[in-house]
């Protein structure tokens, strides 16, 4: 320090001299910048960090990171869970600071592995926190495996740390591994995991999944259906046989959705699709006697529209045609759908039905033609004014407006007189 | 980055004018005594050190910790208030 103790003496041209020859920006020097630029070309000369608090945290996390750099590296760590990890990595920062890909790349995937250990670990049946990280991965399934993976990678590199982890989630383990196989070929990975149970959790895991999602709509049907289930009841409806044949819970609860279905078709209409479905191949003319009319529900109108593009030309046709055509023979039956759209669908379902009667195979494709291009507007356009009317209350204001018209126009006319 | 702060938004949202240092963000009473003390009582002042000190970050906020003992959040608030402020309107 004494011999720095010149540069408090020297002009400011020669301090300025001496910033531009240790390397450091041409600043100005005055006196208000003077100390400053003094502070530091000093801790340039000594070579002391400028800010002691920046120097000393950069200095833990690399020391930090050093021995973690190590320990990773030796463990063996994949690159596919190096890149899985860069992907939920949570800072940027610290991804773009790492120059040295593999080696920052471990200090930075030991940060992501302690946050998504905890994570991992409490999410034995689902994990809420962790797919958020995991969304990333394209695969949704795979999603859950992918943290799995660089759970798992980072144990077995770390053993020593982590083997008490491990047990915790065996099962995770062949989905890691299945992963980490497939995105690169992990020796470490195939020695330990493959040994335990590789095919039999695969098929569990398989099985349940399709037994998941079947489930779901089956449980919240008597609530609500979503829309998406009814190409997936169409055929379950259908293979139910087949079916209970190949699988007993998936028949179990096939059997009892269907069973219920028929149940609830008269008090649900959203159900009332399927059984109006199974119903029309009965009378293709002839429409049913109950069933199709609760279908033709108003609610039911919108719900279908979007089914006839889903469903295939060659099969599906003939029965949503009826379903469409019942109701409008059975209009008369619809108590339960709102007025407008009692009053709309008749007119479109006569002239369907003048078009439909003429041959029964040509049916399909006319009445669907039709109803897409004369249903849909209309019915769009009466949903999007009730919207408009629910929220903004167009009839009301449009009354309002009209009644002090009229009282205007009657004052006007009044007030002459007097 | 954390959410600005109205006093941030504030200054950013115009251009500086005659602003009194302390409408600067991170720049109180009491920090702004201290830079009117020391010759800073406008904002296009301590925006004239900013620029001499041609924009750095570290050699600013070492300079608002020396003049007026600024934190180093205050210090760092000044600095992205100035910063901000000149990339919108210098």
């Amino acid at each position: 320090m004494s011999d720095l103790s010149y540069l408090e003496t020297i002009s400011n041209k020669e301090l300025l001299a001496k910033c531009v020859e240790h390397g450091l920006p041409s600043v100005p020097v005055t006196d208000s910048t003077r100390a400053v630029i003094i502070r530091r070309l000093r801790a340039t000369i000594l070579g002391s960090p400028l800010n002691k608090r920046k120097s000393a945290v950069s200095a833990t996390k690399q020391q930090a990171a050093a021995p973690r750099r190590e320990t990773i590296h030796g463990s063996k760590v994949t690159p596919a869970a190096e890149n899985v990890r860069r992907t939920a990595g949570k800072s940027p920062s610290r991804l773009a600071s790492s120059s040295i890909s593999t080696n920052n790349n471990n200090s930075n995937s030991k940060q992501n592995e302690r946050s998504r250990r905890t994570v991992a670990y409490g999410l034995d049946n689902t994990s809420d926190s962790g797919r958020s990280v995991q969304t990333t991965t394209t695969v949704s399934d795979v999603g859950s495996q992918s943290e799995d993976d660089d759970y798992y990678v980072v144990d077995s590199p770390g053993a020593a740390r982590y083997s008490n982890l491990q047990p915790a989630s065996p099962k995770r383990d062949d989905l890691r591994r299945s992963l980490s196989l497939t995105k690169s070929g992990v020796l470490t990975t195939s020695y330990t995991r493959e040994v335990e149970q590789p095919h039999y959790d695969r098929q569990e895991e398989d099985i349940p999944k399709s037994h998941n999602y079947e489930r779901a709509p089956l449980n919240t049907l008597p609530s609500y259906v979503p829309r998406i289930d009814p190409p997936y009841r169409r055929p379950m409806n259908l293979d139910l046989a087949a079916l209970s044949r190949t699988q007993n819970v998936q028949t179990q609860l096939n059997s009892t959705s269907y069973q219920e279905d028929v149940g609830y078709s008269q008090s649900q209409p959203i159900r009332s699709p399927r059984n109006t479905f199974s119903g029309s191949a009965k009378p293709f003319g002839v429409a049913a006697a109950s069933q199709p009319r609760q279908r033709q529900s108003g609610p039911t109108v919108g719900f279908r529209q979007p089914l006839q593009p889903r469903t295939p030309m060659n099969t599906l046709y003939p029965t949503l045609n009826q379903f469409f055509d019942q109701p409008d023979n059975n209009a008369q039956p619809m108590e339960t759908e709102s007025e407008s759209e009692a009053e709309e669908e008749p007119q479109l379902r006569s002239s369907h039905l003048s078009h439909l009667r003429s041959s029964p195979l040509a049916r399909p494709p006319l009445p669907s033609r039709q109803k897409q291009a004369q249903v849909a507007p209309m019915a769009q356009f009466r949903e999007l004014f009730r919207s408009l009317d629910r929220q903004y209350h167009l009839k009301f204001y449009f009354l309002l407006c009209v009644t002090v018209m009229v009282a205007t126009m009657i004052y006007v006319a009044l007030s002459p007189a007097v | 980055m954390s959410g600005t702060t109205q006093k941030y938004r504030n200054f950013v949202a115009e251009p500086m004018g005659n602003k009194s240092v302390t409408e600067l963000a991170g720049i109180g009473e009491t920090l702004g005594g201290r830079l009117t003390e020391a010759g800073f009582d406008k904002a296009y002042t301590v925006l004239g050190q900013y620029l001499v000190l041609k924009k750095d970050e570290e050699l600013f906020k070492d300079w608002m910790k020396d003049v007026c003992h600024a934190s180093s959040k205050q210090a760092s608030d000044c600095y992205n208030c100035l910063n901000d402020w000149c990339e919108e309107f210098l």
